[in-house]
């Protein structure tokens, strides 16, 4: 793939010669792909954004071994529990890191008898924050079973080291990072979990919506004539949909029984469905000014066919432009499946993905008490600007009309 | 002109033919795929009569085949028989057509804040390019872009629940009916500022800078320098030379705002409650309400086509150098 892609850039680049931009420069011994490489590379925002975007992804990748829990694993009676607060010294003593058992108590009743609940902290029971150690079993990327997390907790212990039984009402807390969901699991866990599905709808469904829409275009703009109309009035109507609506029309028709994987494919193929439209209109007007050009012509008079001219010599001319497009709408994709997450339409819950988990955030008053459950918002916010800058610096770099 | 207008409205019947095909295929599907009878929820009101599930069968024609299914619900659309909504139990015209009607206030609200604020702020810029506060405005126009918009609907209202300035959601106060005429129309302003809010930061921020990306191109232009040269004032050359031109290409995005806003603000309507044809659309897929959600695809659809076709509509009258021939 990296191969064929230098290709098409070093033609981009003849092309460009051929037509006298870039003349007046001396020649220089660097190939177009090491010139926009140093102008990815000086564009600071893009840099950000790759970082983020390594961040987001690699802790996706790796959730299960940075989770401390599992997607599904909650404690029911610790629902809603903030962020643990994690100390090191226990009355001036050093300890390490630990945090202290928190237990719901009644804090006072209600002119009608209901009952408030307050968190209530016992400090003679705590808990040793460890590291690297055993935990839920699963399989690291999938192929090697393991049991070590990154962190985890021990059992509880009281101030001299000795082990203590908690009530046998209770069980031990969570470490909960993040604080606790309304089914009482660990936010942090599930929204690296969530990474999972939310970061790979947008790949997924570009790489279903990409070809389709390139060869649809591709054929519209390359035959003309009554293969065009058909193909652009579908387009068209697609096009005149109200996208929300045609979206959460499609993801209505999913049946309730799906599998999770079926699920989350069926999401992407929806999400793809209203993705490809766009894109065919958009190469259909490329294809439309490249298919007079003359390799063109030089390809059909060795007697090439049309499908294999529109593949292989014309896609790949667009190679720079459709790169730089796909990244920067990665996010819409993102924000899709997020939408549809959130309105109940999208991934099931015991699933986690952002937008599901920020369903919970539509409770107003849950919100007020529990204001961490506003923090997968902020993760699909920050997956936006990573792509969005990266593509921003990817558009600077291909762009050789903006060479410094 | 006249004659333009009536050909674009003729070009758009094929194509409302397409998308209410594509629409009554997806329905479709889905009933297959669920095997779900699309008289289900009026078979589960108690107040339904076996005669009247039996004449909503034959007005659907439902034991008939797909294409003829087809056909029969396009003569009663075309003819203005639009059915009754399952879950609401009243008219699906009348029902859309108030709906639609919050939909637009909120539309119109937004459009006028967005573009009161966006040009003016736009032109302040562009003239002040690089300047500090170019930088800032920049900088907050670039998150607000990317902010996506349910997200910032939850801080809202989030933030009206906090400080209680604002109503949490809705459109009106419970005992609406009972206020002054200028009690009702405050009371609606007052459930209005924050959706309004919602969508128009986002789109103030990218209206902004296209305004001013224009207004610097405009600006390098060689009449700008003519008219500096020949000795204008400053405030004559930037008023009525570049603004004039620099808001042409922006007249176009009107007409998709237009067309944006039916769907963009679904998503603002939906968190803060606000009874408009995005609210009514998620509750009408989520009871399988028929009727009214193949009515609501139709009606949302045609009006984002009329959005474009006012798009350029506006065009040829804001720029004289474009002509609108049939």
């Amino acid at each position: 793939m990296t191969t064929r892609l230098d290709l098409d850039i070093l033609d981009a680049e003849e092309a460009g010669k051929s037509t006298g931009a870039g003349t007046g420069q001396l020649p220089r011994m660097s190939s177009t792909r090491q010139k926009i490489l140093k102008r990815f590379f000086r564009h600071r925002l893009a840099l950000l954004g790759l970082f983020i975007l390594f961040v987001l992804y690699g802790s996706a990748l790796f959730a299960d071994i940075i989770s401390p829990y599992g997607v599904d694993s909650g404690v029911v009676n610790q629902a809603h529990y903030p962020p643990t607060r994690v100390h090191f010294t226990h009355k001036g003593e050093f300890k390490g890191p630990f945090y202290y058992h928190l237990r719901r108590r009644i804090a006072s009743y209600s002119a009608d008898g209901i009952p408030t609940k307050k968190l209530v902290k016992d400090s003679d029971i705590m808990y040793p924050v460890q590291f690297f150690t055993k935990g839920e079993p699963f399989k690291l990327l999938f192929l090697i079973p393991m049991e070590t997390h990154l962190f985890g907790v021990g059992d509880p212990v009281n101030s001299k080291g000795e082990k203590v039984t908690l009530p046998e009402d209770e069980k031990p807390n969570r470490l909960y990072i993040w604080g606790a969901d309304i089914q009482g699991r660990d936010l942090f866990s599930r929204l690296l979990f969530g990474g999972r599905i939310s970061l790979t709808v947008g790949i997924m469904a570009i790489f279903i919506s990409y070809p389709i829409g390139l060869l649809m275009g591709g054929i519209a703009g390359y035959f003309g004539g009554m293969v065009d109309t058909l193909i652009m009035r579908l387009v068209e109507a697609i096009i005149a949909f109200p996208s929300l609506y045609l979206l959460l029309t499609l993801s209505a028709t999913l049946p309730q029984n799906l599998t999770s994987t079926q699920r989350y494919l069926a999401i992407t193929l929806v999400l793809s469905f209203l993705g490809w439209a766009g894109q065919a209109r958009i190469y259909r007007g490329q294809v439309l000014s490249l298919r007079q050009m003359e390799y063109v012509e030089a390809a059909k008079s060795v007697g090439m066919n049309d499908i294999p001219i529109i593949v292989k010599h014309i896609i790949p001319q667009m190679a720079s432009w459709i790169i730089v497009s796909a990244t920067i709408s990665i996010p819409a994709y993102t924000l899709g499946e997020a939408a549809l997450s959130f309105l109940g339409l999208g991934i099931q819950d015991p699933e986690s993905s952002w937008g599901l988990m920020l369903k919970e955030a539509q409770n107003i008053v849950a919100v007020q008490e529990s204001p961490w459950l506003l923090i997968p918002g902020f993760a699909i916010v920050l997956t936006v600007f990573g792509f969005n800058f990266f593509g921003d610096g990817l558009r600077d770099a291909f762009d050789a009309k903006k060479q410094i | 002109m006249v004659r333009y207008i009536i050909q674009r409205l003729l070009q758009m019947i094929p194509l409302l033919l397409i998308i209410s095909f594509i629409a009554f295929g997806i329905i479709r599907v889905a009933e297959v795929v669920a095997n779900a009878d699309p008289l289900a929820p009026m078979k589960m009101n108690p107040s339904v009569t076996a005669e009247r599930l039996q004449q909503e069968r034959e007005r659907l024609a439902l034991d008939k085949p797909f294409v003829i299914r087809y056909g029969v619900w396009l003569k009663n659309f075309a003819s203005g028989n639009m059915g009754e909504s399952y879950a609401y139990k009243t008219s699906v015209a009348k029902l859309i057509q108030s709906r639609l009607t919050n939909t637009a206030i909120l539309g119109l609200a937004t459009l006028v804040v967005t573009w009161l604020i966006a040009i003016p702020l736009g032109i302040f810029l562009a003239v002040r390019q690089y300047s500090f506060i170019d930088q800032v405005f920049s900088s907050i126009s670039y998150f607000f872009m990317g902010f996506p918009d349910f997200f910032l609907a939850i801080i809202f209202l989030l933030l009206a629940a906090s400080t209680g300035l604002f109503p949490v959601g809705g459109m009106t106060v419970v005992s609406h009916n009972e206020l002054s005429l200028g009690g009702k129309f405050m009371d609606v302003i007052h459930h209005l500022v924050l959706p309004t809010l919602t969508l128009s930061l986002i789109s103030v921020a990218s209206l902004q800078r296209r305004m001013r990306a224009n207004m610097l191109d405009i600006l390098g232009e060689e009449y700008i320098k003519t008219a500096r040269a020949k000795g204008l004032s400053e405030d004559k050359v930037i008023y009525k030379h570049a603004v004039r031109n620099a808001i042409n290409p922006i007249v176009t995005l009107l007409g998709f705002e237009i067309a944006g806003l039916i769907s963009g603000a679904a998503f603002v309507e939906i968190i803060f409650n606000w009874p408009g044809l995005g609210n009514m659309m998620l509750q009408a897929l989520l009871g399988t309400d028929l009727n009214l959600v193949m009515a609501g695809l139709i009606i949302s659809s045609f009006m984002l086509l009329l959005g474009n076709l006012t798009a350029d509509l506006l065009l040829g009258f804001v720029d004289p150098r474009i002509k609108l021939e049939a």
